[in-house]
């Protein structure tokens, strides 16, 4: 019944992961265009326009180009390469590596709904048949201080997702009604019960002296949130000010910037 | 549960249940509302609408949660869809959907101003792109309103800058009796004008004159030398007056700068100096063919008006378009384009105006061209 193809995986590292991923013969998984670290004999490469789900193949070609065109929007590449294990035997293996210091988080979609909002860029592989696309934060005070900017990602399906944050990811059940209040940039992903909204820190001096900025990001359930430690965008202004000549952090409206994705 | 009731797919949230919630029906009844079968104990939980309280909850707050305690203290949730809420509360008794009805105006209120924000975030984002596209598409006419501004005495001192630049590096003289009957000609074909005119005569092989705002007149010894008859000259200089009396040059220093200003605005990048690089640009200038068109049936205008025959016009065109070879040397012909059709358009409107009185221009021709010869080594 299931178009989606079962994998056997497992995460390999520590700060820096990378997740190995066991393919049967005809099994495949698809990649972000990069992410790839090693292949076994066996198993074909090939690029593909759009992200191979069965939602996009039906849609023909314009159907694809606009998947393919959100996926550039995400941050994403227009192309995402299947492994394909082609042989006729064996388990062979496939193994994708997470681009900075982090860690990686399978997301079995089935058990999670069949849907999940996760971080722009966030996506590292999955099985093939998972989809991917836009969600678009249409509450302009979370697109702006949110921390994630307008554009996130959807990750559709009942197969097995990768995604990866910086940092360490903290996995939190949020009961109904149930609200945490998150530094903006620290939510990785999200299932689409959660109500993500932004709330003011309070008070004059907390707001500007607090050094967690105007507003925080508030989540509400029920539903689960994954939060990461250290997004990269806070690695990389430490790196600049740390670096010789360096500036500090961006502006509030950093939010409005990274609409544009440049991270 | 009556015949035409409405049953709807929701999600319900409890701790006992994983995260994602279970999938279940729920009608509504009354002032209950009725979730069918649940998965952990089979029976049906009825719950009254007054003890829910209704929210917009969700990514983009699309859904409707009704959340309660239940009786054992602990936090649940349903959830539908927003169509679907909608139906389950069309279907209860209309005072106990009080609250849901309460925020679902606010809902709507807050969804407008979220419309219009975004809206207005959209039209933050693209207005360069629009106002670009309405000047790539008014540009000409922009470009003539703002030239309806410029005073002749500000035309005058901006064309005293275009030609200090652009004829820096030529040999230009006012001296001679092929400067005379240059100046004469002009002058006959721009009495009455009000523009301050300067005629100028520039020692150079090249067949061209050019003609820059406020009057600054330029005729290479080339063009002399091309032309059988006075008649010839007068014409390509009524052409090129025409385009300071009609202030073509204007309109095309003003398109130009106001295209590099717009350019520098959208792209940030204000260290170009305009004006000079604009007057450098103007040797070369092409009008576009209406423009030329125009500057034609206006210099013919202004023969009529000084009695002096057309023909002259017509057949240095032709002539020029005959010469193929000794193309490089006709920046004339090559700024002026497709000539035979403008030869074909010429002609015609000359045979369209009838009463042509014409004079005979009173000057020596030979001795012009004499004078251009033996003028050519006294130019510094």
């Amino acid at each position: 019944m299931s178009s989606m193809d079962i994998v056997d995986y497992q995460i390999f590292g520590a700060d820096s992961q990378y997740v190995e991923i066991e393919l049967d013969p005809g099994e495949a998984a698809v990649g972000e265009a990069g992410a790839m670290l090693y292949m076994e004999q066996d198993i074909v490469m090939e690029t593909i326009f759009g992200d191979g789900s069965a939602s996009t193949q039906a849609q023909g070609f314009f159907g694809k180009l606009m998947k393919a065109g959100g996926r550039l929007v995400t941050g994403e590449s227009l192309f995402t390469t299947v492994y394909m294990h082609q042989g006729k035997m064996w388990k062979r293996k496939v193994a994708f590596a997470a681009p900075y210091q982090g860690q990686i988080v399978p997301m079995p979609l089935n058990q999670l709904g069949g849907e999940l909002i996760c971080q722009r860029d966030s996506f590292l592989c999955a099985a093939k048949g998972v989809s991917l696309s836009i969600a678009f934060q249409k509450k302009i005070g979370t697109g702006l201080f949110g921390g994630e900017g307008f554009i996130m990602q959807r990750l559709q399906g009942d197969g097995l997702a990768f995604i990866h944050a910086g940092g360490s990811l903290i996995e939190r059940t949020l009961r109904p009604g149930e609200k945490l209040r998150v530094d903006t940039g620290c939510l990785a992903a999200l299932m689409p019960s959660v109500d993500y909204d932004i709330e003011y820190v309070g008070g004059l001096k907390t707001a500007f002296f607090g050094g967690e900025g105007l507003f925080f990001a508030s989540l509400t359930g029920p539903g689960k949130v994954w939060l990461q430690s250290l997004p990269l965008s806070r690695l990389a202004n430490r790196i600049v000010r740390a670096a010789p000549g360096g500036t500090g952090e961006t502006s509030v409206l950093g939010g409005l910037g990274s609409f544009f994705g440049d991270n | 549960m009556s015949t035409n009731q409405v049953v709807v797919r929701g999600r319900f949230y409890s701790p006992a249940n994983p995260a994602q919630g279970e999938a279940i029906t729920a009608y509504s009844e009354a002032s209950d509302l009725v979730i069918a079968a649940l998965q952990n104990n089979g029976a049906d939980l009825r719950l009254p609408l007054v003890a829910l309280k209704p929210r917009y909850g969700g990514f983009n707050r699309e859904q409707v949660y009704f959340d309660w305690k239940s009786a054992q203290g602990e936090a649940c949730s349903v959830c539908f869809s927003a169509k679907d809420a909608e139906l389950l509360m069309a279907q209860a008794q209309a005072t106990a959907t009080q609250p849901y009805q309460q925020v679902r105006r606010e809902q709507t209120k807050r969804k407008r101003r979220s419309t219009i924000g975004l809206g207005l975030l959209a039209l933050y984002l693209i207005l360069p792109f629009l106002l670009l596209l309405i000047l790539l598409w008014k540009s000409h006419q922009i470009a003539a309103w703002v030239a309806g501004y410029v005073s002749i005495e500000q035309e005058q001192a901006l064309g005293e800058m275009v030609f200090a630049n652009a004829t820096d590096g030529m040999k230009l003289r006012q001296t001679g009796y092929d400067y005379e009957v240059l100046k004469s000609i002009g002058e006959r074909l721009t009495q009455g004008s009000v523009y301050d005119y300067h005629w100028y005569l520039a020692d150079t092989e090249e067949i061209n004159a050019f003609a820059v705002p406020g009057g600054y007149v330029v005729a290479n010894t080339g063009l002399l030398k091309a032309a059988d008859s006075a008649e010839e000259v007068a014409g390509v200089l009524a052409h090129e007056v025409q385009h300071v009396e009609q202030r073509h040059t204007l309109e095309d220093i003003i398109y130009s700068l106001g295209w590099q200003a717009s350019i520098a605005l959208i792209a940030g990048d204000v260290s170009s100096l305009w004006i000079t690089q604009a007057a450098t640009q103007l040797t070369s200038l092409k009008f576009s063919r209406e423009l030329e068109t125009e500057a034609d049936i206006k210099g013919l205008e202004a023969l009529h008006k000084a009695n002096i025959a057309p023909q002259g016009l017509v057949t240095f065109f032709e002539k020029l378009a005959e010469s193929e070879e000794g193309l490089d040397s006709l920046t004339f012909l090559s700024t002026h384009p497709a000539s035979d059709q403008r030869s074909a358009n010429l002609k015609k409107a000359i045979q369209q105006q009838t009463n042509w009185t014409t004079l005979a221009l009173p000057y020596d021709w030979p001795k012009v061209k004499a004078a251009v010869e033996q003028n050519k080594h006294t130019i510094k």
